[in-house]
């Protein structure tokens, strides 16, 4: 395992901080992908997660510097009320399910009711499907096809990532276009800022908001 | 010291400063391509917004005339020029001729063209010209003005070579003596012109000069020598202005008061709002005769048919008064400076802590603040002395009750005593759109929607104890002695919630459960308080219940406690006599037993089922909630029991943050990883302590079946039912040493009750309790805050109708901003609270003009009910365009009034001005009161009259052809300004 950089959580240097929360069943693989995009590795069998456990990835968009605060959290049922506490703030979500897997792939409409109930409204949310072994390998053991997922991906208005942790095929992309959409919500909500009273000094705040000058979790609540 | 024998060159070529002077400009002119600049049609009206609305820019650069630095600008209109194609040009050399003769150039017909006469918004050229597009020199030598007529000549000679050398047809303007006086003087070189631009500026007006006859005689001497000369036809636009600006004549009572009373009832909630000063400076009405023919009016010293009533065109301005001083901005502005006070408490308190307040708040300060250092001198020179009213002070009894029962007691009226109260009632508009009820219930609906969304703002719910506890003590700061006012209350309040923890009283007025993260962090205290005072109270229950039944358990456990030693029994559980102990004492006697579980997992467990408890649950099994589906321990082959877990402690939103800090320190290490994951394993551990007891005889795999059932693998059968394949932990669950192997090894069974709490109440609540009273009055602020906002953003929005037309979308976009404003860990309140000021200022400025336009018509001795509902309607439309005035006044510059002094919204106008004078004649005349005045007396003198003159004539010789002639005069009560613009044929003279 090859291990991160010491400063890379501490590191104050960056234009932007999202916290994104990696969430789902129980052994789906959150951890494996979390480790293949962070540190770029991969072990069959990581010990799982108790509560929650995190780590951070900086990168590049659009000349920003942008730092990943990624949580991983602990897919149990009896770790929803501790879990679903770390909810706020985040500003995207990666939700797991494991295509050899029904009952993930049920719970999906769960999760994304319990992203609902307890994340802020400007969260945004990408559905993953995990492969949890060689991707050609797995198409025996698939419960749950391509179809289906990308049909739910719609019905729930999420973008669609197939993956494997284990193959490195599609773990950055997904991450890639999760900063991308958080950005874009960022930046709309930002642009407009009315004014009532004419020649008042207009609201110049706008643009400094999110970035933070500060340590992590500095700009949210929680 | 040259050789004499050289003959003596005088180098003519080189050039003189002038020359360079004029080479710079030419450079310039050709350089930002103007010699071939052309219009591109005529102009929009001015009520388009040509002119006065339509883009202006300009664009700069600097000269030098030797030493002397100057400015040159180009101002002009986007769009309303446009550069010469070279096929238009080849094409109208061909035509050069004729086109002499047909038309102006484009400048001279802006001079003539009454479109754009007086546009609101323009420089100054612009409005006396009516010119488009322009050059302009300014000097840029710091206070060095051009102003002797021989520089003023030099610059207008070298500008005019310029202009003719690149044939650009630009006015071309000069700015003399200093930039305020607006003096300027300019040339104009086209098709064979030139024109002339001048100015002339009065302290005194000349007398007969400020009338149109009088203007029109001195127009017709300059052009042709002769006043005389009746045939000169002269087009005449002429503008008197009316102000307003004293606005004592209004009754003070209709203006609301907020002021805040000492002796009047103390209005919890209810959030001062609106101006209190006149928002309104001034208000300007304009009126115009455009395009008139000179012999059309006859204005004289003597006479005037110039008077409002007659002017087809009325337009109105408004200006306002700078930041006003308004009630709800001061209410929250000045607590946001709290938030920058650092004192503590017991700093703000220490002067006052003498004897005269009552023993029990002495009390509860010497309770808090455990080393009192008395620093009474160094309090009383850091605070500010207060010279805020000290009548009303909390150590008065009655009041202090008064502040306590608000919060402490809810009331069931609350929400109806605020919506009733508060409200600023304008009789007639509110009867104009009582008459359209829909429009009224649509206006509720939107302010309902409003609410709606305020409520999904990270503050407190309505009228909740949090919600009381912000606006008392907000109330506290402003009416009862500043900061110490506050301090004051926040101990006494926190006094009573630790009476409320200590006695177990549940606080009222706050929903249950778990703190809500979507709440602010008040919010959440005061729930985690609730949760601590309720599992107490159950735990007390719980105990006194035991107390109760102790008798039987008592003997049974006796004999029990005989029998084999504790320690070495897994099964061995049944403690109950030490149930009372079990919380003070720490599970380390217990941790520090050899655990064996797992070795004596082979052993038959004892089920002395003769050992029944009350309960009926078996002696050696604890804690069971229920049966596990129909799952069978693997080794026992008993059936799975879900334990009773506790439930993992509530948290707050800075609990929650201080862990999460926690772990982001120990993680940014990579070899603390396993830290991290231990420091939340209490959770996990409790649970496996409680399986353990629940299922006497279990191993981690049924656990794991229980707990986390994806890591494991059920055994394979065949057909016979045979195990083919042995079930089997998943590979994660079996890496020797990982964590939950660990932790399994060392719970011993023990269910819920003797285990060591998760939860700890007594240490929670204490420390809440202790947070708070410790507090800075900074900390206070910004746990108040979010409420107080709400409920200020509340009373904007109950107005929201009442304020401008964009009032709707700026506050979906002001209540957006402070949704996310709130979550972040330090709101910019200042900024909300100018956000919230912006819309105050807003609809105080609206609420003001209603006030002025909407003055009833005196009641006329009515005659048939007929006439009088014909009246009453008339009334309701001329309220509903008098309200479209408001609007617009509050949207635009200027607002034109169509249908002049006839409309409805011109009679309204009239009649303010009316009142105004009547107000002013009140005390010389008396029985003018009643008496509608006469048109002549309904207006004051108007504070600047402004008239266009402006006719084509030959000059300078009969034979010249006609140029374009202007001249614009405007009389202000100290000033007298002519700007005239006179054309010169400089090829037939």
């Amino acid at each position: 395992m090859t291990s991160m950089p010491k400063d890379a959580s501490t590191d104050q240097n960056f234009d932007y901080m999202f916290k994104i929360l990696i969430i789902g069943n129980s052994s789906v693989g959150k951890t494996s992908f979390l480790f293949r995009y962070a540190d770029d590795s991969f072990t069959s069998a990581f010990v799982s997660t108790v509560g929650i456990d995190f780590k951070v990835k900086t990168v590049f968009r659009h000349d920003k510097r942008v730092k990943l605060q990624i949580w991983d959290t602990a897919g149990q049922e009896r770790y929803r009320t501790i879990t679903t506490a770390y909810y706020r703030g985040a500003m995207g979500f990666i939700l797991m399910y494991d295509v050899t897997n029904e009952d993930s792939f049920k719970c999906v409409q769960d999760w994304v009711t319990q992203i609902k109930t307890y994340s802020w409204d400007n969260a945004q949310v990408v559905l993953v499907v995990s492969f949890p072994g060689n991707k050609c390998d797995m198409e025996d053991e698939r419960v749950v096809s391509t179809d289906r997922g990308r049909q739910l991906a719609e019905q729930l208005g999420l973008e669609f990532f197939e993956t494997s942790a284990k193959e490195n095929i599609n773990v950055k992309q997904c991450f890639e276009r999760l900063v991308d959409i958080i950005c874009d919500k960022m930046s709309e909500t930002l642009d407009a800022d009315p004014s009532l009273v004419s020649g008042a000094n207009k609201g110049t705040r706008l643009t400094d908001n999110n970035a933070p000058k500060g340590g992590p979790g500095q700009n949210c609540q929680c | 010291s040259q050789d004499p024998s050289l003959p003596e060159f005088k180098d003519f070529t080189t050039a003189t400063e002038w020359e360079k002077f004029i080479a710079s400009l030419e450079q310039l002119i050709e350089e930002w391509r103007l010699p071939n600049i052309v219009s591109t049609g005529p102009l929009a009206n001015v009520s388009t917004g040509a002119l006065g609305g339509g883009e202006w820019k300009s664009r700069s650069e600097t000269v030098s005339f030797a030493s002397f630095r100057m400015m040159v600008t180009r101002h002009y209109l986007e769009g309303s020029t446009k550069e010469r194609s070279e096929e238009d040009q080849a094409k109208e050399a061909l035509e050069e001729t004729e086109e002499y003769q047909e038309s102006l150039p484009f400048a001279m017909d802006d001079l003539l063209s009454f479109t754009n006469d007086f546009p609101a918004k323009a420089h100054f050229l612009v409005r006396w010209y009516g010119i488009r597009d322009f050059l302009l020199i300014t000097p840029d030598m710091g206070d060095d003005t051009i102003s002797t007529v021989d520089r003023q000549k030099m610059l207008l000679g070298s500008v005019c070579t310029a202009l003719r050398n690149t044939n650009c047809q630009l006015p071309f303007f000069i700015q003399m003596h200093h930039p305020q006086e607006k003096i300027a003087c300019g040339v104009m070189c086209a098709q064979g012109f030139h024109c002339y631009f001048n100015m002339v500026k009065l302290v005194h007006t000349p007398k007969g000069y400020d009338t149109l006859n009088g203007l029109l005689t001195l127009f017709k001497n300059k052009l042709c020598n002769s006043s005389f000369y009746t045939h000169l036809p002269v087009d005449v636009s002429i503008r008197f202005t009316y102000m307003l600006d004293d606005w004592s004549f209004f009754d003070l009572n209709s203006i609301p008061s907020h002021s805040l009373d000492v002796d009047q009832v103390i209005k919890f909630g209810d959030l001062p709002m609106g101006a209190g000063v006149e928002p309104i400076s001034e208000f300007r009405l304009m009126v115009s005769w455009p395009h008139l023919a000179e012999d059309v009016v006859n204005d004289s010293i003597a006479h005037s048919d110039l008077v409002p009533a007659n002017a087809p065109e009325w337009c109105v301005t408004i200006k306002y008064v700078s930041g006003p001083y308004c009630y709800l901005e001061n209410y929250l502005g000045e607590f946001e400076t709290v938030l920058s006070k650092n004192e503590s408490l017991d700093l703000v308190l220490g002067s006052m802590l003498s004897d005269d307040i009552d023993p029990e708040l002495a009390n509860v300060m010497d309770r808090l603040a455990e080393p009192k250092v008395r620093v009474p001198d160094l309090a009383a020179s850091i605070m500010p002395s207060d010279t805020r009213e000290k009548r009303r002070r909390l150590t008065d009894d009655e009041i202090l009750i008064k502040f306590m029962n608000y919060i402490f007691i809810p009331s069931i009226d609350q929400e109806t005593v605020l919506s009733s109260s508060g409200h600023i009632d304008f009789g007639d508009i509110s009867t104009a759109l009582g008459s359209q009820s829909a429009e009224k219930l649509e206006e509720a609906d939107e302010v309902e929607k409003f609410k709606e969304k305020l409520r999904a703002l990270k503050t407190s719910s309505k009228n909740s104890i949090v919600w009381r506890l912000s606006l008392a003590l907000i109330e506290a700061y402003h009416t009862c002695g500043g900061i110490e006012g506050l301090a004051l209350l926040w101990v006494k309040v926190v006094g009573e919630l630790r009476h409320h923890f200590e006695r177990g009283y549940i606080i009222s007025s706050i929903e249950p459960g778990a703190p809500n993260l979507g709440m602010c962090l008040l919010h959440q205290k005061i729930q985690m308080l609730n949760c601590c005072i309720e599992t107490r109270n159950a735990r007390e229950l719980r105990e006194s219940r035991k107390q109760k039944k102790k008798v039987p358990i008592d003997r049974m456990a006796n004999c029990h406690f005989k029998m084999p030693p504790q320690s070495e029994n897994p099964t061995e559980g049944e403690n109950s006599s030490s149930d009372e102990d079990f919380f003070e004492c720490s599970d380390s006697t217990s941790t520090s037993e050899p655990v064996g579980d797992d070795k004596s997992e082979g052993t038959p467990i004892q089920s002395p089922d003769d050992f029944k408890t009350l309960d009926d649950a078996p002696l050696s099994a604890e804690g069971r909630s229920k049966p596990f589906g129909a799952l069978k321990l693997l080794s026992t082959d008993e059936q799975m029991w879900v334990p009773v877990c506790q439930q993992p402690s509530p948290m707050t939103e800075d609990m929650l943050q201080e862990q999460a800090d926690a772990i982001l320190k120990l993680a940014s290490d990579p070899e603390c990883s396993k830290m991290t994951a231990r420091l939340q394993s209490a959770s996990l551990f409790s649970d496996m302590e409680s399986f353990k007891a629940a299922n006497p005889g279990c191993q981690l795999a049924d656990f794991v079946r229980w707990f986390s059932p994806r890591d494991w693998t059920e055994p394979i059968r065949d057909e016979k039912g045979e195990i083919v394949k042995a079930g089997e932990l998943s590979q994660r669950m079996t890496i020797p040493g990982n964590m939950w192997q660990d932790l399994w090894e060392q719970a011993r069974p023990a269910p819920t009750t003797r285990q060591k709490r998760l939860f700890d109440d007594t240490k929670e609540g204490e420390k809440i309790l202790h947070e708070l009273i410790t507090m800075s009055l900074s900390d206070i602020a910004n746990l108040l805050f979010p409420c107080i906002i709400q409920c200020g953003l509340e009373k904007i929005c109950e107005s929201v109708h009442k304020g401008p037309r964009d009032m709707i979308p700026f506050m979906e976009h002001l209540i957006e901003k402070t949704k996310q404003e709130l979550r972040m860990r330090r709101p910019n309140y200042k900024d909300l609270i100018r956000r919230m000021y912006e819309a105050e200022i807003g609809i105080a400025r609206a609420e003001s003009l209603r006030q002025k336009l909407f003055r009833k018509e005196e009641p006329e001795e009515t005659e048939s009910s007929l006439k009088r509902y014909l009246a009453m309607k008339a009334q309701e439309s001329s309220t509903v365009s008098v309200e479209e005035l408001v609007l617009d006044l509050l949207d635009k510059p200027e607002v034109e009034i169509r249908g002049g002094a006839k409309s409805a919204v011109g009679r309204a106008i009239t009649k303010l001005f009316e009142n105004a004078q009547k107000a002013k004649l009140e005390d010389t005349t008396l029985s003018t009161k009643s008496r509608r005045l006469p048109a002549s007396q309904q207006f004051p003198t108007p504070i600047g009259k402004e008239f266009i003159l402006r006719t084509k004539y030959p000059r300078p010789s009969n034979n010249s052809r006609t140029g374009a002639h202007r001249i614009y005069a405007v009389i202000t009560g100290n000033e007298f300004r002519l700007a005239g613009a006179f054309t010169e044929d400089m090829l037939f003279y």
